[in-house]
């Protein structure tokens, strides 16, 4: 059963796949103007309209919208996703390159984040509206009101500057990766804290709960054998889905610690007007976002006994 | 039944102490608002003017918030700052928030193919993690703030359409909406008389949530360069440009900083609130009560029997 249903599902995708290709397509024309002018200057040209006219034809701008696209998604299944003007190479590779670093990073500030907020969010459950609770919450409030921006600098000025614990930029090893890291997993931190609490108390409330504590069953039992095992699944799929915020929030990071992942080569081609680097960023980034939710869902109707039987019964 | 169950929400607000939360939330946000509509009259030195002198100066009695490495007085640049900041995330929430609901609205109420075209144009903006999709169209649109504002609203618009569409599919069927399609009710009556203010709350709740994200966002692009541009003072902008000062003059990124800091708290506790009062099926402080209360019976019972024997 559950592979027809995983079946079901990335026969969905596809045209997604399609929207997402089309759409980042449609933008990059739309500034396809700027390249045309970009590239005579390159080679050398006079910018006169017979030559951009030349220019356009040589490069397919001149022909329908619907076959240019599918030309260039004919382009893309061969591997060949564009040239960067900045970079004097193909961007597939360039890309390639830099992506190991950002998923690096991604992994590292979701491991510190499972490892802050899944006990805090659980002992602010079970410590409901008393100090405990409240402390946690204070400082998730705080973290969610943080822009990761300013908590990459204040770390920076913090630890890097006054301290001089830790390096300020670039990759020097390990500990390169601290403040990075930490930048990203506070305020992931703050948010996933208040979604493992809401969890964990909701599971609390259940009757079988009740059940259980009026049979006498120690309230630490219950917790660790019932509550947290059956709380596991919602944790671990808020989890994936906050991948997303965490893969677009890398990019303004990146470049303040000048990590060489994907993010800062995005936001360096933005600056220099290299389309085709922004080009294979968004699409990439899109394709493993969809990814990471196509995984999260199949695992989610794997692990879960009461969706997994619905079929078969 | 509805005055019934109205009463004991009132009373649980009251308890809670959550209108008083509100008013004052209400004030300090409607301070900020202040702020940026009468800005340019509140600060204490011309917010552009380069006083070379002044660069990098520490907060003083003079200025209180120290200078940039212009020599520009910060706290005037802070509060001119607010207006940008403000007016932008205003605009945006506005914006999405009309956006997607009417194209959630005439989604779930329309059905058939234009329900399917719809949403499958929103799922593919979905598929987008938010701020890459932002980065790259502000990147290419490059217009100022308000290219960041066109960025962030092109990708946040379908989170609205989503919910305002299964608003719309859970109220559709209702008795009142047929009696009021079989009274002759043209499709704009039915539209805000009868749809709207029923699946009003859920969105406006999504959009008072959203406004200290959407204020970070922005300033955020900013930061990148993608939104407001220097000289321009905005806080997003002021941070970035003060990055090479971050060791020797740490008030120049502390300012902005805390100034969004502040503001996104202030708006993210209202959010807050505005939830508790409009979404009680959210209300989840209560929840749990029950183990809490339960395990304090147990254990005070066995402390008694303890004692006891």
């Amino acid at each position: 059963m559950i592979w027809r249903y995983a079946v079901k599902r990335v026969l969905q995708l596809i045209p997604i796949l399609f929207g997402i290709t089309l759409l980042s397509y449609a933008l990059m024309q739309s500034a396809s103007a700027d390249t045309v002018d970009m590239m005579m200057q390159k080679r050398g040209m006079l910018i006169t309209p017979e030559n951009q006219a030349v220019m356009r034809h040589e490069m397919g701008l001149d022909q329908p919208f619907i076959l240019q696209y599918f030309q260039w998604l004919g382009k893309i299944f061969t591997g060949d996703m564009g040239y960067s003007y900045l970079k004097n190479m193909d961007v597939f590779p360039l890309f390639m390159k830099a992506l190991p670093s950002t998923l690096l990073l991604t992994l590292s500030s979701m491991v510190v984040t499972v490892c802050i907020s899944v006990p805090l969010g659980i002992l602010s459950a079970v410590r409901q509206n008393k100090i405990t609770d409240y402390v946690i919450r204070f400082f998730s409030f705080i973290g969610n009101a943080l822009p990761g921006f300013f908590v990459a600098l204040l770390l920076l000025l913090v630890f890097a500057l006054w301290l001089g614990w830790l390096p300020v930029t670039g990759n020097h090893g390990f500990v390169s990766i601290l403040l990075p890291t930490f930048t990203l997993a506070i305020a992931m931190s703050a948010k996933y804290t208040r979604q493992v609490r809401a969890t964990v108390l909701e599971e609390l409330n259940k009757d079988y709960v009740m059940g259980c504590l009026a049979r006498g069953v120690k309230g630490r039992t219950i917790l660790l054998a019932n509550v947290l095992k059956n709380s596991m699944l919602t944790i671990v799929t808020l989890l994936a889905l906050s991948i997303g915020s965490l893969l677009g929030g890398t990019a303004i990071v990146e470049s303040i610690f000048m990590w060489p992942g994907v993010g800062s080569l995005a936001v360096d081609a933005i600056g220099n007007r290299d389309y085709a680097i922004i080009q294979v960023y968004v699409i990439w980034m899109a394709v493993i976002y969809v990814g990471i939710n196509l995984i999260t869902d199949l695992i989610y109707h794997f692990l879960d006994p009461r969706i997994r039987m619905q079929g078969e019964g | 039944m509805r005055d019934g169950s109205l009463t004991v929400q009132n009373k649980r607000l009251k308890q809670d102490h959550t209108m008083l939360r509100l008013a004052i939330l209400l004030l300090l946000a409607l301070g900020i608002v202040f702020v940026a509509v009468f800005g340019q009259w509140l600060t204490p030195h011309d917010p552009y003017e380069q006083e070379l002198k002044q660069t990098l100066a520490a907060p003083s009695g003079e200025h209180l918030l120290g200078c940039d490495r212009f020599g520009r007085d910060l706290l005037s640049r802070v509060i001119t700052g607010t207006q940008t900041t403000i007016f932008s995330a205003f605009v945006l929430v506005a914006g999405i928030c009309v956006l997607g609901t009417l194209v959630g609205v005439i989604a779930g109420y329309a059905g058939g193919w234009l329900d399917t075209v719809l949403m499958r144009l929103s799922d593919i903006f979905l598929a987008f993690p938010e701020m890459v999709f932002a980065i790259s169209v502000a990147g290419i649109i490059r217009g100022g703030i308000w290219a960041a504002v066109i960025a962030v609203g092109l990708i946040a618009w379908p989170r609205y359409a989503r919910i305002a569409r299964s608003q719309v599919l859970a109220i559709k069927n209702n008795a009142y909406i047929s009696a009021a399609k079989l009274s002759g009710c043209r499709w704009y009556q039915m539209g805000y008389r009868h749809i709207l203010p029923n699946i009003l709350g859920p969105i406006v709740v999504t959009a008072a949530l959203d406004i200290g994200a959407m204020i970070m966002n922005l300033a955020g692009l900013s930061f990148l360069g993608l939104g407001a541009k220097p000289p321009i003072a905005e806080w997003g902008s002021m941070m970035s440009e003060s990055r090479s000062s971050l060791q020797t003059a740490p008030w120049t990124i502390l300012a902005p900083g805390f100034a969004v800091f502040i503001t996104v708290l202030i708006f993210n506790l209202l959010g807050d609130t505005i939830r508790d009062i409009l979404d009680p099926k959210q209300q989840r402080r209560r929840i749990g009560d029950g183990f809490v209360k339960i395990q304090k019976l147990v254990s005070d019972k066995q402390q008694k029997r303890r004692t006891e024997s």
